[in-house]
């Protein structure tokens, strides 16, 4: 009966019921999507090994890359075992909306420094002894369908050619799958001397950054500074950080966005509330006397204050798991890029326990009001049909 | 044998009043201006008595019997309905009682807009936790007894005035109390409707033995009585 009670008053003006509930599955959507990519981001970077360091110029914020000939310097530093150089390529293939994940690296000592990048004995010595040659994360060669020999023409934003197109094509000679958390098999691959020797841009020694493997044993602080030592008081000073330590700080950077994103998702959360507890507040308003008549037939004020709780619980998990059903069906978009393809549980727990506090707070000023109102003054008021 | 008669008799004890206020002092605020609606009233309603409260707007009819329904409490005095002194209870217990022991009948019937009448007049059922077979038994007696058990899927909007106070009537009798308070059941009908009403709740206390305690400002409800009492400015002017 109460079950029957609930759900007719909640069906009893439609429409109402329709666009406060859209508003709620728009909110718990964005909710659930944000917090669960920051949660799988998180998860993901939280997978980076501790046996790498990331060398990149101390202003590397403001775009500096590092000369060629560090990496030299670096090999040669003790306690590194392999280093390789980092050159973001920033193409797309065929539409500039494929956008594809391609660097330049050593072939000879990538696949050391990336022991769980997998790929086959035979199609690395390819990739080391052909120019053009390129080896491709499974996902990516399974998303644009891509074979061995293929040629495939990656166009570039950043890096145009000595002839003055923005074109390279790239001969595809092996696959590789990451078997460690599965989350970097998306990148291209691309052999660094390709793009040395092609490019036509005026500073072609620059590097994004260097990966630098740390031998067995060595203290990854000690090698970081020895190497940051190298190049004190140089034009190209450098900053050192494990893999950790980079994502952390990509991490930091995203955690701004997402900070901003947060408090844009957060006012509207706070605007679709007000109006979900007004709306709330006027129905009960509304219905004043049809309380009164329930108090008056022996019900007690707490348990109509349930019912009016019950209502707004009903509302509020009903678009926090519309929400996350909607978000669910998105989420598998991002696989590609955290690896996760379900929200994360912890994000469903968070988006209901929301929807049950919230409820709880929009019905703050309708209960205060039943308590306080009269029955025998209310019953004197007539219900809104 | 001896066939003597007992010494004396037992004389039968006067059964002890449904509803009796005694002492009963209330008075409202506005603002500042304090208005006496009560001072020092007695009233008595025996078992099985229709009884009329009559009298002009303000003069106090509604709030005896919110009074005697303990939707309010007087300011000194008793009120002891079933014995029960209703003013000293909590409010929780106040409703537990009202769901137990009375039933009420509203000029503006208050019925659940969204739920039909059948399912209005289980409400008070489902309060009383009788399952749901039980429910609807008791809910289609109740319509029968006054008349309206065709239109039990109706809702209030679909249904006439005289309609929807007999199916409030049927929801006041669903958890059988013995005692109706009736505000001004007639008050937002036509003489016909109305008079329907009216035999309804006359043949409740024939046929059932309820005691039915009426607000009405109609001499023609007032007529349909076992007793008529006259209230005016708080004051019980006559009792017939």
């Amino acid at each position: 009966m109460y079950w029957l009670l609930l759900r007719r008053a909640l069906l009893r003006r439609k429409v109402r019921l329709v666009l406060t509930e859209l508003s709620l599955i728009v909110a718990f959507f964005l909710f659930v999507l944000l917090q669960g990519l920051n949660v799988a981001f998180q998860h993901a970077v939280t997978g980076d090994q501790e046996n790498r360091l990331m060398v990149m110029n101390r202003n590397a914020g403001t775009g500096a890359g590092l000369p060629q000939w560090y990496r030299d310097r670096i090999d040669k530093i003790a306690g590194v075992s392999a280093v390789t150089p980092v050159v973001s390529l920033a193409v797309y293939y065929q539409d500039k909306k494929q956008h594809v994940e391609a660097f330049a690296i050593d072939p000879h000592t990538v696949f050391q420094l990336y022991p769980e990048w997998q790929t086959t004995l035979e199609q690395l010595q390819a990739l080391q002894q052909r120019r053009n040659g390129a080896i491709v994360g499974i996902k990516t060669a399974q998303k644009y369908g891509w074979q061995i020999g293929q040629i495939v023409p990656l166009i570039s934003e950043r890096w145009l050619r000595r002839d003055g197109t923005a074109t390279w094509p790239v001969e595809i000679v092996g696959f590789y799958r990451d078997v460690h958390t599965g989350l970097t098999d998306i990148n291209v691959l691309v052999n660094t001397e390709y793009l040395q020797e092609a490019r036509a841009q005026t500073n072609p020694s620059d590097v994004d950054l260097f990966i630098a493997g740390v031998t067995a044993g060595d203290s990854l602080s000690r090698v970081s500074a020895k190497i940051d030592d190298e190049f004190a008081n140089s034009g190209a000073e450098t900053d050192s950080e494990t893999e950790h330590e980079f994502g952390m700080t990509a991490l930091k950077r995203i955690g701004s966005l997402n900070l901003m994103v947060g408090y844009i998702v957060g006012a509207m959360f706070f605007a679709l509330l007000f109006a979900t507890s007004l709306t709330v507040s006027q129905s009960a308003q509304a219905r004043t006397s049809e309380f009164a008549a329930l108090q008056a037939i022996g019900f007690r004020a707490t348990r109509v204050a349930g019912m009016i709780w019950g209502e707004a619980l009903v509302l509020c998990l009903a678009g926090a798991v519309l929400g996350i059903i909607v978000a669910a069906v998105v989420f598998p978009r991002f696989e590609a890029y955290l690896g996760v393809r379900t929200v994360p549980p912890l994000v469903i727990a968070q988006a209901l326990l929301i929807a049950v506090v919230t409820a709880c707070v929009i019905v703050i000023l309708p209960v205060r009001r039943l308590f306080r109102a009269e029955v025998s003054k209310s019953l004197s008021e007539r219900t809104v049909l | 044998m001896s066939s003597a008669a007992p010494a004396f008799q037992l004389q039968p004890e006067a059964a002890a009043p449904v509803v009796d206020m005694s002492g009963v002092n209330k008075e409202y605020r506005r603002g500042e201006q304090t208005i006496p609606i009560f001072q020092d009233l007695d009233f008595k309603v025996s078992q099985g008595e229709f009884v009329a409260i009559t009298g002009p707007s303000g003069s106090g009819k509604t709030t005896l019997l919110n009074l005697v329904g303990a939707l309010d409490k007087p300011d000194r005095g008793s009120v002891r309905v079933f014995g029960v002194d209703v003013a000293s209870l909590r409010p929780a217990q106040k409703a537990d009682w009202r769901a137990r022991s009375v039933g009420f009948v509203f000029q503006l019937y208050h019925l659940l807009p969204f739920l039909t009448a059948r399912e209005n007049v289980e409400v008070p059922l489902a309060l009383a936790g009788i399952r749901r077979r039980e429910r609807r038994l008791r809910a289609m007696t109740a319509l029968k007894i006054t008349g309206v058990e065709r239109i039990c899927d109706h809702k209030p909007s679909q249904i006439s005035g005289g309609q929807a106070q007999r199916v409030a009537i049927a929801r006041s009798l669903a958890a059988d109390p013995d005692l109706l308070l009736c505000d001004e059941p007639t008050g937002d009908l036509d003489r016909h409707a109305a008079q329907e009403i009216l035999e309804v709740l006359s043949a409740l206390r024939a046929n059932h033995g309820k005691t039915i305690l009426m607000v009405t400002h109609d001499p023609f409800a007032a007529g349909y009585a076992s007793r008529a009492v006259r209230l005016e400015k708080g004051i019980l002017m006559t009792s017939t």
